[in-house]
């Protein structure tokens, strides 16, 4: 009892002490901080609206950027495509003029590392010369050069009426070859009315008769 | 009808007794002997369809030497032919010396040439099975046979050589740089180079076919330099590889026999 009445009295002697309350600024303070958590912060907000549009800047940079390198490219590209043209057309000038047939060969090596397509007169030239070279090497290396053009129909052609004309073996194996490649109908029945012949040379009979099995 | 008669006799006997005299054979015995002297400005000696194995040998002396030897009757046809069944042509440049191949004999031709001349050789006849050697010559070398070895030893080119029907042995002395080299045959193709040899090799298979050399070739997956023991033909196509960062293009165009690159 004696404790309780203690108690009752130690809280009276704390009740007569006045409460301290926070002051207004803190309060103040207090809820603009609070505020200010709640919501967005308005700096950061901006901060993003321009990465935004450095973004689309930068795109917009880069992209013209590539397009120029482009457009630049394709000049160079026609520009380079021109002087190959140039080169290959003085190459042909070249090859129409040379004698021996080293230096023709060595102007096919080079027309072959400047080969800019054929039209239908360097077509017509090349298998002018051939049909007129005496040289079998020569051959050898324009049929190197025209192979890699065989998807053309008069390049095919031309080769149909030169493998019946042919007598070198080399040759006629290497035609044999580009027309297998490019297995035309009339190109196959050519190859298969020729593996036929009893007078064929042995070796292209036999290299024609494997590629005619595949 | 008499005179009929009489007149055929007549054309009958005019053409026996004028083809008689015509083939009329002459039996030569062999060694034929023939020396000329080469003029500096002869830079071109052009062998065309000689009848017989030949056999050339370059020497530092600018003179033409022929000698022949044969064990067989040679029929002599009329003509300006000569005793060796071969002409010699002389132009500004060059020389030509043609065979009359009316039939193959038994004969060998040992013929000397100035060795820094462009020797040009083609024995372009059906059927020709004869030997072409030439050794140690300096300057271009241009040959197209139609079958037959064509043996080339100890030589410098650029050579050009086109066997239609058998192979062709070439041994280097020294690689010429002076342009490309073209070898193209339907047998084997054995080549013999210096070790220290620079070329940009270029090899086409026109089928598949068994490359063989006793040194590593840059993309060319080759088997090793020999005969025996089994190896991996190689698929048609071109391959291509530098030997000693390169130098003059070399050629080679192969059917199926194989191609043997010896260094040494």
């Amino acid at each position: 009892m004696k404790e309780k009445n203690e108690f009752e009295e130690l809280d009276k002697l704390l009740g007569a002490f006045p409460e301290f309350e926070p002051s207004e600024k803190l309060k103040a303070s207090f809820i603009q901080q609070l505020n200010q958590e709640a919501a967005p912060p308005k700096n950061k907000y901006l901060n993003s609206k321009a990465l935004i549009i450095i973004g689309i800047l930068l795109f917009i940079t880069i992209w013209g950027f590539i397009y120029n390198s482009n457009l630049r490219k394709d000049k160079e590209m026609q520009e380079l495509k021109q002087e190959i043209e140039n080169t290959q057309k003085l190459l042909f000038a070249n090859l129409a003029a040379e004698s021996g047939p080293a230096q023709k060969m060595l102007t096919i090596h080079q027309l072959k590392n400047n080969d800019a397509g054929l039209n239908k007169d360097q077509i017509e030239s090349l298998f002018t010369l051939f049909k007129n070279e005496g040289n079998d090497n020569v051959k050898l290396a324009l049929l190197q050069f025209i192979g890699r053009h065989s998807e053309i129909g008069l390049v095919q052609e031309e080769l149909m009426e030169c493998l019946i004309r042919e007598n070198n073996p080399l040759v006629m194996i290497s035609m044999i070859n580009i027309l297998i490649e490019v297995k035309t109908n009339k190109g196959m029945k050519i190859l298969q009315q020729m593996e036929l012949k009893e007078e064929l040379h042995p070796i292209v009979k036999n290299h024609l008769r494997k590629k005619l099995e595949i | 009808m008499r005179k009929n008669y009489f007149m055929m006799s007549l054309i009958f006997w005019t053409v026996f007794i004028t083809y008689g005299f015509g083939q009329k054979s002459k039996e030569l015995s062999f060694k034929e002997k023939w020396k000329i002297e080469v003029p500096d400005k002869i830079q071109v000696i052009n062998f065309i369809k000689i009848p017989g194995n030949l056999k050339i040998i370059a020497v530092a002396k600018r003179q033409l030497d022929f000698k022949v030897f044969g064990k067989e009757v040679y029929k002599l046809h009329s003509g300006n032919i000569g005793k060796l069944g071969i002409q010699l042509v002389k132009s500004r440049e060059s020389y030509q010396i043609i065979g009359v191949p009316d039939q193959i004999y038994d004969i060998e031709y040992v013929i000397e040439v100035p060795d820094d001349c462009h020797l040009l050789v083609q024995s372009a006849f059906p059927f020709d099975t004869t030997k072409l050697e030439v050794a140690n010559h300096k300057g271009p070398i241009t040959i197209t046979k139609n079958a037959g070895p064509i043996i080339l030893d100890g030589v410098h080119g650029p050579v050009i050589a086109d066997n239609r029907g058998g192979p062709i042995h070439i041994s280097y002395d020294n690689y010429s740089q002076e342009t490309l080299h073209s070898i193209a045959a339907t047998g084997e193709i054995k080549v013999n180079f210096k070790k220290e040899i620079q070329a940009d090799l270029e090899l086409v298979l026109l089928s598949e076919s068994g490359v063989f050399s006793n040194r590593i070739l840059k993309n060319i997956p080759h088997s090793l330099d020999s005969h025996e023991g089994s190896f991996s033909p190689l698929p048609e196509g071109t391959y291509t590889s530098k030997i000693n960062r390169g130098g003059a293009l070399l050629q080679i165009y192969a059917a199926s026999k194989g191609v043997y690159l010896h260094f040494q």
